[in-house]
């Protein structure tokens, strides 16, 4: 796996069994790194505006969410000089093409949709860990924007 | 007495030489007389009678109181031929002139008495003579006769006879008068000029007509200076050579004399003739002025009168040759052409060189056969003739056509009863003849036209309109009348029951007002043969105008719509049942419409309920159903060994229903998203679409041995990823459905929609559409099945047999719908089954 730079990733799902499910698979991957994860948009945007919080390199975000929903995050994120360039890759149950379409043009990264085992969540998991998100090369278009497993 | 017998003398010496006179006193019986025979006359008698007798001057004596009568030779002629002469001789005056008795015997008388002697001259005096009274004109004297003591003892009378005289004085003053009356007359001025003095006088007239006082005596230059300024140096001249007597002295000039008064100037003619004393000398010139300033005026106006004539003659000259007409002259009865104008030579078509002085049956041969007889006629006849509308054929553009004149052959000179000269006008009628025959013809089909005609026509004149003409239609089905029955007879007159109905004041008002009047379904009521009819009719007046828009008649035409009006009469009635029926139709088919928009509600209803429902299992179910999902695969991974056969075979149970329903709920969603997006069209290319199914489908393919055949595919605006689902959806079936025993063949291709079967299948026809085919060897579908298979969740098998969620081909149905394009499928069963997508190849 690539070499993380601030080695630290997040994760937010309102889900707990998403979440088991998602820290089992990286486990089975073999990837060490600290993974720090919010049940909530609220908890997330909280630790990212305190200056004293170490920022990650990638944010997994889901999108159905109560409070704070996975939008208003990403509007925030993308909003905020400090916390802008951050990767934040779209992780969500929803195919709709509406929700798709929503989150590229509020700035995403990346669309996974939750997949339906593990082997599905292994690859994409290594492809996105594999992938140099501050490249410009890496920079998806409206059509690939969506990860395949 | 013994007159006439003259003696030898013998008789007393004082009577010798006394002439025959002499010898008659000498023969004379004196001897019974008074005084006596001679030779005792006394002595102053006897010398008186001598000197008488030897006188040659006519002298007379009255000798004595008693004024006894002698007289010489001299005096005899005016005694005339018979008469006194000699039988006075000794007479007493008042025997021998009773006649005078109370003039000249007086005066005698006077003398003897007075002794003065008297004197008359020119003295009328009558006396009988040439056996008449006779006017005779005497110059005489009486005086005295002395005797011997200074006593008077007689008159002696000495006169000579100045009748004749008198006689020329009076016809030369006569003439004088008659010249001066004809001086007067002729209103001329006379004028008498001296050379030699320079003295010039005028009558009263001329010296009137130069302002001059009358009677003055003026000089030469005084006259001439009456005379107008530019006459006068050649009214000099002239008189000068007169004067010099060249032209024999006459003078003859034409000038203007100006009243020095009055300023009136007049024209003169003046004739003057020179007189002379040696051809040297001329001593006189005289003559006469004669007004002709009207004369002068006359004339002038007589040449200006005349330019006039030559001009209109020029003009009517220019009017003949370039009138409208044809006009031509002939000479003679071998027709001569002497003059031809303009239109003539151009109706005849000939130059005026090939027509003028030639014979006109000779220039022209064709007319010979239709004008001969005419201009035989003039000749024989001395009449014009005329022809109107005459057929002449005249090579016209190379071919004889035929043209139409009027003509007019009119004889102009006629000499002892014969013409010498015809003058033709021709005046081509060609178009009106044509124009009046076409007229005629279209007439005439008009009347053949009107009188077969199936609507009933009649023309009705004047205002007893009568019945000038009607046609078959009309006599045989309205009137019943045969036409010898009907024509000119007032409609009235055969049709009397008229006279209650409206019709004949709807007439007049046409007549009057020129507006035509129409009606439909009128009633009419006509007799017969002594039944009523009754009949319904449409019918129209036309006002029939003449030339000058006065109406004359009208055009009646008429339809019979009897049954037409009967069967609507009785169609009422069902029209009435009909509305009922109609009205509780409408009812329910009002009712039926509430159902039906209560349906639609529903079905809205349903629709938005189908709608919701795969919104809420794209998020909703999908959730749980990936756990189930994603803890089964970890179960199987990690946990699957520890299961007994029968819990191993329970759990793959699991496994499989939830791929089931993932499979369900993914074709659910895609239905359900197949609605979005619908405007975001953009020009595809089909093949990269065909491409991309084909490479998602690979691992199926691969397993299934398919043979898929791809033709060239067009490019088209569509949706992408709709149309991907589409193709994708219709392999996979062509897949799924193929024969157990062999290899499943699929075949794609497309091609243009004719024109004819765009409008065919009714489709927008200003677009482009495309058809695609998509057939497969496979088992195909029963017929009557190819509507049902679009239904959503529709299914011909079991599930077992092939799977499937029964949505594929609706979503195809949708997509393509929605893309305004057709879906159908046709198949046979056991043999295949071929797809056909049909949408246009632009949307906007």
């Amino acid at each position: 796996m690539r070499h993380l730079k601030n080695n630290l990733l997040v994760l937010t799902d309102d889900d707990p069994d998403d979440c088991e499910f998602f820290l089992d698979t990286i486990e089975t991957i073999n990837v060490e790194i600290p993974i720090r994860v919010f049940n909530g948009g609220d908890q997330l945007m909280e630790y990212l505006k305190n200056i004293n919080s170490k920022l990650p390199d990638i944010i997994f975000l889901d999108l159905n969410m109560p409070v704070k929903n996975g939008f208003e995050c990403l509007r925030e994120i993308r909003s905020i000089n400090r916390l802008k360039d951050i990767c934040t890759i779209i992780f969500s149950t929803s195919y709709n093409s509406s929700d798709i379409e929503l989150s590229y043009k509020l700035g995403a990264n990346a669309y996974i949709q939750k997949p339906f085992n593990q082997e599905e969540m292994q690859n994409i998991l290594k492809n996105t860990l594999d992938t140099d998100w501050n490249d410009p090369c890496s920079a998806l278009e409206k059509h690939n924007f969506v990860l395949q497993a | 007495m013994n007159k006439g017998e003259i003696n030898i003398p013998k008789g007393p010496k004082f009577l010798q030489n006394g002439g025959e006179m002499g010898r008659i006193i000498e023969v004379y019986d004196w001897s019974k007389h008074p005084l006596g025979v001679p030779e005792d006359w006394p002595l102053s008698l006897k010398m008186a009678v001598s000197n008488m007798l030897k006188t040659a001057f006519p002298k007379f004596i009255l000798w004595g109181k008693e004024f006894f009568c002698f007289y010489n030779d001299a005096y005899r002629p005016s005694l005339g031929n018979q008469g006194k002469h000699p039988a006075i001789l000794g007479e007493k005056f008042e025997d021998a002139f009773p006649e005078l008795v109370h003039t000249l015997k007086k005066e005698a008388e006077n003398v003897w008495k007075t002794g003065e002697a008297t004197w008359h001259e020119n003295q009328l005096v009558s006396i009988f003579r040439n056996g008449r009274m006779e006017e005779v004109y005497w110059t005489f004297s009486y005086s005295v006769l002395i005797g011997e003591e200074d006593e008077t003892v007689g008159i002696s009378i000495t006169c000579i006879e100045t009748t004749e005289a008198v006689r020329n004085l009076q016809l030369l003053q006569e003439s004088e008068n008659q010249l001066a009356f004809a001086i007067d007359a002729a209103e001329l001025g006379t004028w008498d000029y001296n050379p030699l003095t320079n003295s010039f006088t005028g009558n009263d007239r001329l010296m009137d007509w130069m302002g001059i006082a009358k009677g003055m005596n003026i000089s030469m230059e005084q006259a001439m200076d009456t005379i107008v300024p530019e006459d006068v140096y050649r009214v000099t001249s002239s008189i000068n050579k007169s004067l010099a007597g060249r032209l024999e002295g006459r003078f003859i000039e034409r000038f203007g004399i100006r009243n020095t008064r009055t300023n009136e100037v007049r024209i003169v003619q003046a004739q003057g003739k020179v007189r002379f004393r040696n051809p040297k000398s001329p001593y006189r010139i005289t003559g006469t002025l004669q007004d002709v300033s009207e004369q002068v005026n006359y004339e002038k106006r007589l040449i200006f009168a005349n330019e006039k004539i030559k001009k209109e003659e020029q003009n009517f000259r220019n009017i003949v040759y370039e009138a409208p007409v044809g006009i031509a002259i002939f000479e003679g009865s071998e027709l001569v052409a002497k003059m031809a104008n303009n239109s003539l030579l151009s109706f005849l078509k000939r130059e005026s060189e090939e027509f003028i002085g030639k014979k006109l049956f000779e220039s022209i041969p064709e007319l010979k056969e239709t004008l001969e007889n005419f201009y035989k006629q003039v000749f024989l006849k001395r009449e014009s003739v005329r022809g109107t509308e005459y057929q002449i054929s005249l090579p016209r553009k190379g071919k004889l056509k035929s043209a139409y004149f009027n003509f007019i052959i009119h004889p102009i000179q006629i000499l002892e009863g014969e013409v010498k000269e015809v003058m033709m006008v021709v005046n081509e009628v060609t178009d009106i003849v044509e124009s009046k025959n076409e007229l005629a013809e279209n007439e005439r089909q008009f009347r053949n036209h009107m009188q077969h005609s199936p609507v009933a026509m009649a023309i009705l004149r004047g205002k007893d309109f009568k019945i000038e003409l009607a046609n078959n239609r009309m006599l045989n089905h309205l009137w019943g009348r045969t036409r010898e029955e009907v024509i000119g007879k007032p409609l009235l007159a055969v049709f009397p029951e008229l006279k209650n109905q409206k019709y004949p004041s709807e007439l007049l008002q046409v007549l009057n007002t020129g507006v035509a009047i129409r009606d439909k379904s009128s009633k009419v009521e006509i007799v017969n043969d002594g039944i009523s009819k009754e009949f319904y009719l449409d019918y129209h007046y036309i006002p029939l105008s003449d030339l000058d828009a006065t109406i004359s008649g009208v055009i009646v035409t008429a339809t019979d719509v009897t049954d037409q009006v009967l069967y609507s009469k009785r169609l009422e009635g069902f029209a009435k049942e009909l509305e009922n029926q109609v009205t509780l139709r409408t009812n329910l088919l009002l009712d039926a419409n509430e159902k039906l928009k209560d349906s639609v509600v529903k079905l809205k209803q349903a629709n938005e309920e189908l709608q919701s429902f795969a919104y809420v299992s794209s998020h909703d179910l999908q959730e749980p159903l990936r756990k189930i999902q994603m803890y089964s695969s970890l179960i199987l991974e990690k946990e699957y060994s520890k299961f007994s056969t029968k819990g191993k075979g329970y759990f793959d149970k699991i496994t499989y229903a939830a791929g089931r329903m993932r499979t369900l709920i993914d074709d659910l969603l895609s239905f359900s998203r197949s609605n979005d997006d619908i405007t975001k069209y953009e020009l595809i290319d089909f093949n990269e679409v065909i491409d991309q199914v084909l490479e998602d489908m690979a691992p199926t393919i691969e397993e299934s041995e398919a043979i898929i055949t791809v033709k060239d595919l067009p490019m088209a605006e569509a949706i992408f990823f709709q149309m991907r689902q589409v193709f994708s959806n219709l392999i996979s079936n062509a897949i799924k459905f193929s024969k157990k025993d062999s290899r499943p063949e699929i075949l794609i291709s497309a091609t243009e929609v004719e024109e004819s079967q765009v409008q065919l299948m009714n489709l927008n026809h200003n677009k482009k559409y495309f058809e695609f085919l998509i057939s497969d060897n496979g088992i195909g579908f029963p017929q009557g099945m190819e509507n049902k298979i679009f239904e959503v969740f529709q299914r011909l098998h079991a599930k077992h047999e092939y799977e499937g969620t029964g949505i594929g081909l609706a979503i195809v149905k949708k997509v393509i719908n929605n893309h305004c394009g057709l879906v159908n499928a046709e198949s046979i069963e056991g043999e295949g089954a071929t797809f056909k997508i049909i949408f246009p190849s632009k949307h906007s």
